[in-house]
Formats: structure tokens, sequence, C-alpha cells
């Protein structure tokens, strides 16, 4: 494994997953080669996740691969650094979520992406569920925090949501 | 790392009440969004799901997560007038929780057995928590007063 070259080698798979989905290729299972599947399992990532970032770029072309990048970053840090390379053993529920329109403090979407953000520095993401997909982005866009960095502010919050909460609104007021 | 400012002096996240896990509630699914998770086995392959889960703040109120509930499995929505008298309530620590019932007219998908779901929902200390049993009626129908028990003997 080079670690050295990980951006690289991500590069080279979000590039293959962006073609196969322009080739009509919707199966996200069979976009990568073992090696390649290793690889991305070695930084915290599955196929379903550059699956869906490809998807998206493809379709609205957002996000771009930089932001796709950072969001992996983040999570591949907390992987390696937290879990110590270890994956989780299941996934989060679909029905365990905050509705899309829950809101704490005036900031609908905050509930829910709070804990999408804890489940994808976990690798807890079900196949049906995407950190960063449109709802997300909008909420982040309005309130002015990049996706990556709203990853790595609920990691340096710990379990403490009203830090979350208290930097949204900060910077949503800044902004 | 990010360039935001994270305030000082801000409260953390409530930690988990105390409570007595009923006997044959084995160790469920865990996730970073449960804060307890149980599987109830019963008889003829039938089982429930038990979770306890706590977000900030009233995530959308009684009613849209009662209807939210209620799709999970295929049961019609209610209105507002509706909810009072399909809800009552219980003494848990002190605070008063509302107890939801309801069940599906016939089997899902995949299921042999219609599906029934009972929520215990509070507020304390600004966040709100659900104590959710979801699975088989006729299970649930014997394991309903051991969830009320279980919630019953949560102490924040």
């Amino acid at each position: 494994m080079n670690d050295y070259q990980w951006a690289e080698t991500f590069r080279h798979c979000y590039d293959k997953a962006v073609t196969l989905y322009r080739l009509g290729n919707r199966k996200a299972a069979s976009y990568f080669s073992q090696e390649e599947t290793a690889f991305l399992a070695s930084i915290g990532c599955t196929a379903q996740e550059l699956y869906d970032f490809a998807e998206d770029w493809c379709r609205d072309e957002t996000p771009s691969f930089g932001t796709t990048l950072l969001i992996t970053a983040a999570r591949r840090d907390f992987f390696l650094t937290i879990q110590k390379g270890k994956p989780p053993t299941g996934t989060i529920r679909m029905e365990d979520l905050p509705a899309k329109e829950a809101e704490i403090d005036g900031f609908r979407w905050l509930p829910r992406i709070l804990s999408k953000a804890r489940a994808k520095l976990r690798g807890e993401m079900p196949s049906e569920l995407m950190y960063g997909c449109g709802g997300d982005r909008a909420f982040l866009r309005k309130v002015n925090i990049h996706p990556a960095d709203f990853l790595r502010v609920v990691w340096a919050a710990r379990e403490d949501d009203q830090k979350v909460i208290d930097c949204v609104k900060k910077t949503a007021a800044a902004s | 790392m990010s360039a935001q400012t994270l305030p000082s002096g801000a409260t953390a996240q409530e930690e988990n009440p105390q409570w007595t896990v009923p006997s044959g509630w084995e160790p469920g699914p865990s996730s970073s969004v449960r804060r307890g998770s149980w599987t109830v086995k019963g008889p003829d392959g039938q089982s429930a799901d038990v979770a306890v889960t706590a977000f900030p703040g009233d995530v959308g109120g009684l009613l849209a997560n009662l209807n939210r509930w209620r799709a999970q499995i295929g049961v019609p929505p209610v209105t507002a007038d509706q909810v009072a008298s399909i809800t009552s309530n219980i003494d848990v620590s002190g605070t008063s929780a509302t107890v939801v019932d309801f069940t599906a007219d016939k089997p899902a998908q995949g299921k042999t057995q219609p599906q029934r779901m009972v929520v215990v929902t509070l507020s304390h200390a600004g966040n709100s928590w659900f104590f959710k049993m979801t699975g088989d009626a006729p299970l649930i129908e014997t394991q309903k007063d051991t969830l009320l028990q279980f919630v019953k003997s949560v102490k924040f």
C-alpha cells in the first residue's frame, strides 16, 4: 500500500467511476477490481460512496473532485487515527435518522446532517444514503461551511451537539 | 482542520441515562445514531427491533414524527386533531412521556406478519428521546408491557 500516493490512486478510482457512469453502468459493485476495492477499503471508502460522488458530478457537475477528495480525506483520517483502520460492523438504519424537516434553533436539516456526518466519519453509511448529497450541499452552502470542514467540526466536537450547533450559528451569522 | 472557531463553554451532549435491560433482549446492531439497540426473538422466527435514539431539539415535533413512523410500516398518516386520541402518557424519571402504538393492516413485502410499532418519546435537557420497538405484531403484543417497564426504568 503506497500511502504517499493515496490521493493519486483515489483520483484514478474516481475517474474510472465517472467514466463508467457516463457509459451507463449503474452497478456500483461492478465498478472496481479487487485491488481497487482493497485500496478503497484501506482508506475507509466504499464503491457505493465513490459511485454517488461520480453520479452527482455527471448529473449536476457537483461536488467537484476537490470536494470529494477532501470529504474522503476527512473520513480516511478518522478511519486511520480513531478507528485504527478497523471498519465498523454495520451501518446506520435510515429510519433512525431525524427527518429532513427536523430543525434546531431555526436550522432545518441540521439534526439530520449532524447524524449523517457522524455516520460518515465512522463508515456507517448505508448504500441508500450519501453524505454530501444535494440536501447536504444546499444546507452547508447556506451556512457557509465546506462539507469536509463540517465533518471535521463534528469530529472535533466529539459527542457535543451543542458545539456543532453553535459553530453553525456563528458561521451562518458571519456569512 | 476547519477555520471555524469552536465556542468554549458549550454543554456536552446528554449522556445515556441508566436503564434496566429486560431479560431476553439481545444486543442489537449498534451505530453512532443509536444510544441503545436490542433484538427480541419470538416464536416462529418472529423478531422485533428496539432502538433508543436522542437528538437535540424537537426534531420536527410529535405529529411529523408520528406520521413518519407510521409511513415506515405502511400505516396511513393522521391529522393534528387525531393525535390526542391515539396517544397516551406515562411517567418516566419524573417526566411525562408520550406513547404511540400502531399496527399495519397486512404484512409488508417479505414479511409473514403485519408490522407493529410502539414508540415512547420524551423531552429531557433540551433533547428528544425515542424508545422504539418495531417488529412482528404478535411478538410485540407480548412485549409491549416489557418495553414500557424498560422505559420506566430509565433514570436520567
